[in-house]
């Protein structure tokens, strides 16, 4: 409650001041207060990084509000610093060190980066917390599941401008240990772990850990823009160690995982955007693991700006049996896939003023996998749901 | 490039009669097309063809001037433009214009500074600054 009532104070104090900015430094932020209900179902979660968006009961406001405050100093004409410092309502709002790294343009079109930053696989990595930056209420969430978003490490950038258009190439590399790893862990809790009492009600979720490690990362991002049309491309490999521990075993006795494999990870995307129409179309490949992809269409009406968008994500495991985790396990071979689900949405964003929008979004998640995604009451892996959503994206 | 500065060159004379400009320093020699100056006021393009950083500058929230660049210049509603440059700046790729109060110290910064660019009405003008463009 404390960290609450500092968050509205500082969201208070900041959205009512301008934004501090001389010649060296300039402060700015973003936030978004975001509420759901689900109003078909157990329970909606959209598997957003650190596990945020889950909505159980309730009109639920917490779980993916955010503020975000950038600090950019500019230490020479060529060299500055930029820090992020997150609250997430999944965190309790206690401040996290996003982002922090220096950048040096070597020439004007060469810029090198050095630090902790986002890692830059999906088109929307670099601003998915950033309401105001994008139409819908979030990212197509079941086509953003990577689960590591920051990385440390170095990045090189090169811009060539050309009559007809630009690009712009990014070479990164680097590294990222995530002890426990958020996502997973409560990914595995409701895939394997639920608890029901004798009546089959839910008690909750085991308190298993989960780690992953991901060293010598490797990525290139080509991102060009023709006319109305952009076109990203993004290609990440390296090594990643994954290691599963029951409750209680960590970190002495892991039940599977602590072996370095290899990873690769493709994005590509298509974006028509003519400032009335904006169409895209995200797929994206995680190596063994996933398959997922989403496709909007939006339409600006001034300050109205419906959408409609679809989302599905499959993946490769093949480990547990239909009808959920209570069914016991088949072949990781021919077994029939864990996790296949697919989501419609449907809303709009108004923009009260350039610095706020309202949105609103009604979405239908269909569940078609063995694996719980979430709250399952019938125990039986089908984890259906619909839910409404509302927010309020700011920026200052 | 021949055919891009005759569109140019067209354009501005088409647009004689407009009432707003982009202006550069009376001292700049550099020919810009209108990719280039949109690419300038959009962060995507950071230096003239000398290699010298360019210094883009515009009007502040509320200006007509501003109001009517971003929308049929930079096809972009205040709120579209704004959103933009939070996807720029909070990502890091680049640092929005800076914003002036009226069009007399957009005239005086580009006047006083050899890289910059600036959008201002054009009844301000004067031979201080070199008009690249109007609209």
């Amino acid at each position: 409650m404390t960290h609450i009532f500092k968050l509205t104070a500082l969201t208070l104090a900041v959205i009512t001041a301008p934004a501090i900015s001389n010649d060296d430094i300039k402060i700015s932020g973003f936030g978004s207060i975001v509420g759901g209900v689900v109003l078909e179902g157990d329970g909606y979660w959209a598997r957003m990084p650190e596990a945020a968006g889950q909505y159980v009961s309730g009109l639920e406001l917490k779980t993916e509000s955010r503020v975000g405050v950038q600090a950019r100093y500019a230490m020479t004409e060529k060299t500055s610093i930029t820090g992020q410092v997150m609250l997430r309502g999944i965190n309790e709002f206690k401040p996290d060190m996003e982002w922090l790294y220096v950048s040096h343009h070597i020439t004007p079109d060469w810029k090198l980066n050095a630090g902790q930053m986002r890692l830059p696989v999906y088109h929307f990595s670099d601003y998915m917390d950033v309401g105001v930056a994008y139409p819908w209420l979030r990212v197509p969430s079941d086509a953003y599941s990577l689960a590591v978003t920051n990385y440390q490490g170095a990045s090189l950038q090169y811009s060539l401008d050309y009559d007809w258009g630009w690009s712009n190439f990014q070479l990164y590399g680097g590294q990222q240990d995530t002890n426990p790893n958020k996502l997973l862990n409560v990914i595995g809790q409701y895939e394997l772990e639920q608890v029901y009492d004798d009546n089959g009600k839910f008690m909750g979720v085991r308190d298993i850990q989960r780690t992953k490690d991901y060293k010598d990362m490797k990525g290139l991002v080509i991102d060009t823009h023709v006319d109305n049309f952009a076109l990203r491309l993004s290609y990440l490999h390296g090594r990643e160690i994954f290691t599963h521990y029951l409750p209680g075993d960590y970190p002495e006795s892991p039940l599977y995982g602590g072996e370095w494999g290899r990873t690769r990870f493709i994005d590509i995307s298509l974006q028509y955007d003519n400032g009335k129409i904006n169409a895209i179309a995200e797929w994206n490949n995680y190596q063994g693991i996933y398959t997922s992809w989403f496709a909007s269409f939006v339409y600006r009406f001034d300050r109205v700006s419906p959408y409609i968008y679809y989302t599905t994500f499959e993946s490769e495991l093949r480990g547990i049996a239909p009808g959920g985790a209570k069914a016991g396990f088949e072949s990781f071979v021919d077994g029939s896939i864990d996790n296949d689900y697919n989501t419609l949405a449907i809303g709009a964003r108004y923009d009260v003023n350039p610095r706020f929008a309202v949105k609103v979004e009604w979405l239908n998640f269909n569940d078609v996998g063995d694996a719980a995604v979430f709250i399952d009451q019938n125990q039986d892996g089908d984890t259906d749901s619909q839910a409404f959503f509302v927010s309020l994206d700011f920026t200052f | 490039m021949k055919l891009l500065a005759s569109i140019f060159v067209l354009f501005v004379s088409m647009s004689a009669s407009a009432d707003n400009v982009v202006v550069i320093n009376k001292e700049n020699k550099t020919e810009l097309s209108l990719s280039d100056i949109k690419k300038i006021f959009l962060g995507r393009k950071s230096s003239f063809s000398n290699g010298d950083r360019i210094r883009p500058v515009t009007l502040i929230e509320g200006n007509e001037v501003r109001k009517v660049f971003n929308q049929s210049f930079l096809n972009k509603s205040e709120a579209q433009y704004t959103g933009y440059w939070a996807k720029m700046s909070f990502t890091g790729r680049a640092v929005p214009p800076a914003e002036f109060a009226n069009s007399e110290a957009v005239k005086e910064y580009v006047s006083k500074n050899g890289n910059a660019i600036g959008v201002m009405d054009e009844q301000s003008v004067d031979d201080s600054v070199k008009v690249v463009f109007k609209f």
